[in-house]
Formats: C-alpha cells, sequence, structure tokens
C-alpha cells in the first residue's frame, strides 16, 4: 500500500495514545478560550527583562492572556506588575511601549499611582467626600505576582499560583552561570505574526527534528559530533533543557567560529535550550542569547515576540560582534529563525483547512535531542491543565480505541 | 569625473531592479570593493535603535551566496524606490537618502506592503564610474511575516 484512503487517512493513528495530537487542539476557538482561562491566567510567564526598566521609574507594558499589564520599577528598586487599568473608569494607565515616571498618571482625570500601585492623587476629591470607599487608600492598582530570575520577568495573573521557584524547580540551572554572573541587556525586540497556533511555535522550539529543514543548522548542528547524543531532561511541570552541544559554525559558507566573547560558563560555540511550559524558550549560543515567547490572540494567529541579549558591560565592539551572531541565525533577517516561521504556517494551513487531522510525535530515540519524549511531556502536561487528552481533545475515541 | 544627479538616480533605480530579480552578481556589480551593508530599525520597545544586519563585502557576496539553499517567502519582492535627497559631498562621493517600500507578492497574485523605511546610500567614483560605497537601510516597519533571506 502506498498512498490511503480518506477513511484510511481520517483514522486514529495506530500508536500509543500519548504518541499523537488531535490538530482540534490547534484549531478549535473553544480549545483557545480554555486555554486562556486554564492556562495562561494560571501559569507563570515570561513578559521581559529587568534590562529593558533598567532605573527607577521605569515601565514597560506587556500582554498576557489578553490582559494589558504594566512593568514597573519603584523607587525602592522594586519591579512589580499591575493590570495596566485605572482603578477609576479602567482606562490603560499607561499608553506607551516604555517610559519613565516617578507616578504613573492616568491621561483620562489625572489619577495617580506609585511603584507600589498606591493611588497617591485623586483629582478633586472631595467630590467624593459622600463616598467612604473611594479614598486613594482603597484605590489602588490591582498588583500581579511577578519575580525577576536570572534578570527574567515572570509573572503569573493567579494570585494563588505555585512559588515561581517551585514551578520551574531545577529548570534555569543550565541558565545560571551564563545569564546571572553578569548583568545581561536586551540588545534586539522583533515581533512576528503567524497565522498558526501558539504551541506550533513552542513545537519548533523542542523537537529538534525538524533542524533537518534549516540549511544552517543542518550544517552547524545536525552535523557536529556529539549532536544526537545530548539527553533531554524533562521537568513534570511541561519544562525541558538538553545537554550542551558545540556547534559547528564555521560550517555554515561564510561563517566563522564562536570562542570568543563566550558568555560566563560556555564553552566556546557552546548550544543550550531551555524550554519554559508553557511558551517561553531560552537559547544560548556562545555569545549570544535569544529569548522567545508567543502572544496568543486567536487559535491561528500568533504574536510571536523574540528578544536577543548580550552584556550590559559589552563595549560598542564587543555589542556589534555579538549582534553579528545574533542575526547570523536570528532576528527577521536571520538564516534561521524566518524559516521556522514559514514551517509552522505551513503546518497551521493544513490544519485549519482540516486537511491533516494529527501530529505524530513517535520518536524514541533514548531520550536523544531528535527524541518525541520532550513533546510527550508537554502535551501530558498541556492534558492535565486543560483536562483534555491531545489526542482526543473532545473524548470522541471509545475506550477501546484510544 | 564629477557626480551627475541624474545618473545617481540612474544608479540606485538599478540597485533596486537588481535586488528585486535577485541578481547579486548584478548589483555587487555597481557596488564598490569595499562596500558595507547595514540594516537598522529603531525599537520603541527599548528605546534604542537595533541592528539587524551589519556586514562588509565578502559577509555580503557570502550571504548572497547562500540565499538559494534557504527556505523562503514565495513570491516577488519589489522595490518601490523615491530619491527625495542627494547631498553632494565632493567629485567623487555623494550621500543619497531614498524613501522605499517594499511590494510583497504572492504567488497567487496578491499583494501587500513588506516594508517601510529608507535607504542611505554613500556613492563612490571606482575606475571611473559611479559605485555604491555603502547602503544603509533604515526600516519602520518591524513587525513581520515571516522575515526576509534577502537584502531589503
Ligand atoms: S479612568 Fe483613570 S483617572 Fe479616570
Ligand atoms: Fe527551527
Amino acid at each position: 500500500m502506498t498512498s490511503r484512503t480518506k477513511q484510511q487517512w481520517d483514522e486514529r493513528p495506530d500508536l500509543p495514545s500519548d504518541h499523537f495530537v488531535s490538530a482540534d487542539i490547534y484549531t478549535k476557538q473553544d480549545i483557545f478560550d480554555e486555554e486562556v482561562t486554564k492556562l495562561f491566567a494560571k501559569q507563570w510567564k515570561f513578559v521581559a527583562h529587568e534590562s529593558e526598566l533598567p532605573n527607577k521609574g521605569d515601565f514597560r507594558t506587556a500582554e498576557h492572556a489578553g490582559k494589558p499589564l504594566i512593568l514597573y520599577r519603584g523607587q525602592d528598586d522594586v519591579v512589580r506588575c499591575f493590570y495596566n487599568a485605572c482603578s477609576h473608569r479602567g482606562s490603560l494607565v499607561v499608553t506607551e511601549p516604555r517610559g519613565n515616571a516617578k507616578y504613573l498618571t492616568c491621561f483620562f482625570h489625572l489619577w495617580s499611582f506609585d511603584g507600589k500601585g498606591a493611588c497617591t492623587n485623586i483629582t478633586k476629591p472631595d467630590g467624593y467626600d459622600a463616598c467612604a470607599t473611594v479614598t486613594k487608600d482603597k484605590m489602588g492598582l490591582r498588583e500581579v505576582k511577578c519575580v525577576v530570575r536570572l534578570g527574567m520577568i515572570f509573572i503569573t495573573l493567579d494570585d494563588q499560583a505555585e512559588e515561581f521557584d517551585d514551578y520551574v524547580g531545577d529548570s534555569l540551572n543550565q541558565l545560571e552561570e551564563v545569564m546571572g554572573t553578569k548583568p545581561m541587556e536586551v540588545f534586539h525586540l522583533h515581533r512576528v505574526n503567524m497565522n498558526a497556533n501558539w504551541k506550533q511555535w513552542q513545537e519548533t522550539n523542542m523537537e529538534l527534528y525538524h533542524e533537518w529543514g534549516h540549511v544552517v543548522n543542518r550544517t552547524t548542528s545536525v552535523a557536529a559530533s556529539g549532536y544526537h547524543e545530548r539527553k533531554w531532561s524533562i521537568h513534570p511541570n511541561g519544562h525541558g533543557w538538553l545537554e550542551p552541544l558545540k556547534v559547528d559554525y564555521g560550517n555554515y559558507e561564510g561563517w566563522g567560529d564562536r570562542d570568543n566573547l563566550l558568555l560566563p560558563g560556555l564553552m566556546p560555540a557552546e548550544f543550550r535550550v531551555v524550554d519554559l511550559f508553557p511558551n517561553t524558550t531560552v537559547i544560548v549560543r556562545g555569545t549570544t542569547v535569544r529569548i522567545d515567547t508567543t502572544i496568543p490572540i486567536a487559535p491561528g494567529v500568533t504574536i510571536l515576540e523574540q528578544r536577543g541579549l548580550g552584556l550590559k558591560e559589552d563595549s560598542a565592539e564587543d555589542r556589534r560582534t555579538r549582534q553579528k551572531h545574533h542575526n547570523q541565525f536570528w532576528g527577521p533577517l536571520g538564516r534561521n529563525l524566518s524559516e521556522d516561521v514559514i514551517f509552522v504556517d505551513a503546518v497551521a494551513k493544513a490544519n485549519f483547512s482540516n486537511t491533516a487531522k494529527w501530529g505524530i510525535f513517535a520518536r524514541h530515540e533514548n531520550m536523544g535531542a531528535q527524541d518525541d519524549e520532550i513533546m510527550r511531556a508537554y502535551y501530558s502536561v498541556w492534558g492535565k491543565w486543560m483536562e483534555r487528552r491531545a489526542n482526543d481533545p473532545y473524548g470522541n475515541m471509545t475506550a477501546a480505541t484510544e | 569625473m564629477s557626480m551627475d544627479k541624474e545618473d545617481i538616480r540612474q544608479l540606485i533605480a538599478q540597485s533596486c531592479l537588481c535586488l528585486d530579480e535577485e541578481d547579486y552578481d548584478g548589483f555587487l556589480q555597481i557596488c564598490s570593493s569595499d562596500f558595507t551593508y547595514f540594516v537598522k530599525a529603531f525599537s520603541p520597545d527599548l528605546g534604542m535603535e537595533m541592528v539587524w544586519m551589519d556586514h562588509d563585502h565578502p559577509e555580503f557576496v557570502d550571504m548572497c551566496a547562500m540565499i538559494p539553499k534557504h527556505v523562503r517567502m514565495s513570491g516577488s519582492i519589489s522595490r518601490h524606490v523615491n530619491v527625495s535627497l542627494i547631498t553632494e559631498i565632493s567629485d567623487r562621493n555623494a550621500k543619497v537618502t531614498s524613501k522605499i517600500l517594499l511590494v510583497h507578492t504572492g504567488q497567487e497574485g496578491t499583494s501587500t506592503i513588506l516594508a517601510t523605511g529608507k535607504y542611505v546610500d554613500q556613492i563612490t567614483v571606482e575606475s571611473n564610474e559611479l559605485r555604491i560605497k555603502a547602503r544603509n537601510v533604515s526600516l519602520e516597519t518591524r513587525k513581520w511575516n515571516p522575515g526576509l533571506h534577502v537584502p531589503i
């Protein structure tokens, strides 16, 4: 038998239930809506790097689970997060992506808030004398739990969420020395509109056999010695990281090695990847770091946000080299990143037209680089949060076939 | 040789036609031997200028040579250029600022604006011919789908 009939094509893959997913998890609006409430409103999420608001009074805006947020470094030098919504009538308090202010003053009726989210000004407050609850001490902003780890700012909308350090466990260990020794600085931030589901992007940072599709990865990494021998470590919360690799950058025509300007704790040309459930990835390439996160808009609309980092202490010349290294692979003009967008959009095209009904994650390579165990673990954790099985989200399969 | 504004306009137009055709040999023929290529974009999120490409002549040549090996957005890109300002610096050097609009046309025929920004070109004379010595691209567009493998 070569090709398959419609019935054969549509039928449940003859595989263990965790070895495939249903395309419905990417395409269905009700599942997406549930992801917002069951996953994104509960989970810890990377939102920015602390270098984006280095000084007291600096603020940045962000968006998570459909909510506009403010990150604000107070006069006590602590970064906090608040809903970007005024206590008065709900206007956005901050309308610029960044800025500096001792107080945030809402532009609508000029109420003000300080770095701890306390209301510091109600315009002509005697107008509220008849209402004892409309006073500065009761009109603070809604604070969102926020921690800074290795310079990365994580938030959760769930006041009852487990502590961040318990949530990530030892998943950040691979980054401890690289990102935690010297202050780092974001030098690149760009966004990509993808016509795909947010999980399809995250998959590109976990399943590594698509590296065959990238000419840069194929030549510099898959061909490098030790590539397949690296083992995945998988955390029960769905995070994962891979043992380091020495990449052969010189294998790509015109590129040199990456033996200098190494970030702390790295061997020349060392590659590391850390995936944090559900949608953040940190990738280290010797001299520079990329942080990916996604902003899901709809089942088939995702904004990818990609940052590039160097050391804060970089001289102009060193920064230039790091930027070059960053831009070789990454950024909108890099050799690798835009290919992933094309891959993902192509998968989504077949999924959203209900043409491809299944995705197969059935590779077993003894937990090596191209093993699908990381994908299986990811979707198992997704299933727990969602109370649905990724291979059968609507419970259509009979117990016998499931 | 002195700098003739019409010749300069022709040179910029020719450079865009070469890039539209993906004729990188043709493009490099009208660039000087010490050509540099630079793309930047200002990030309102970071409050700083981002460098997106920074190549000397050999790096630019290598980059162009590898383009056919990559997975790329299908369709074609058309560069619409308006040479807005020519500042003659000397008889052998000029600075040219042009507004650019990159329009992508997909295989099915839909055209969309891909990017807007400007070229700031340094023009020089080499072997008695006008040559582009440096192209600095400033992009206003920063949000992409999916990204490019080709020079802007
Ligand atoms: S809505 Fe902000 S001051 Fe009125
Ligand atoms: Fe990739």
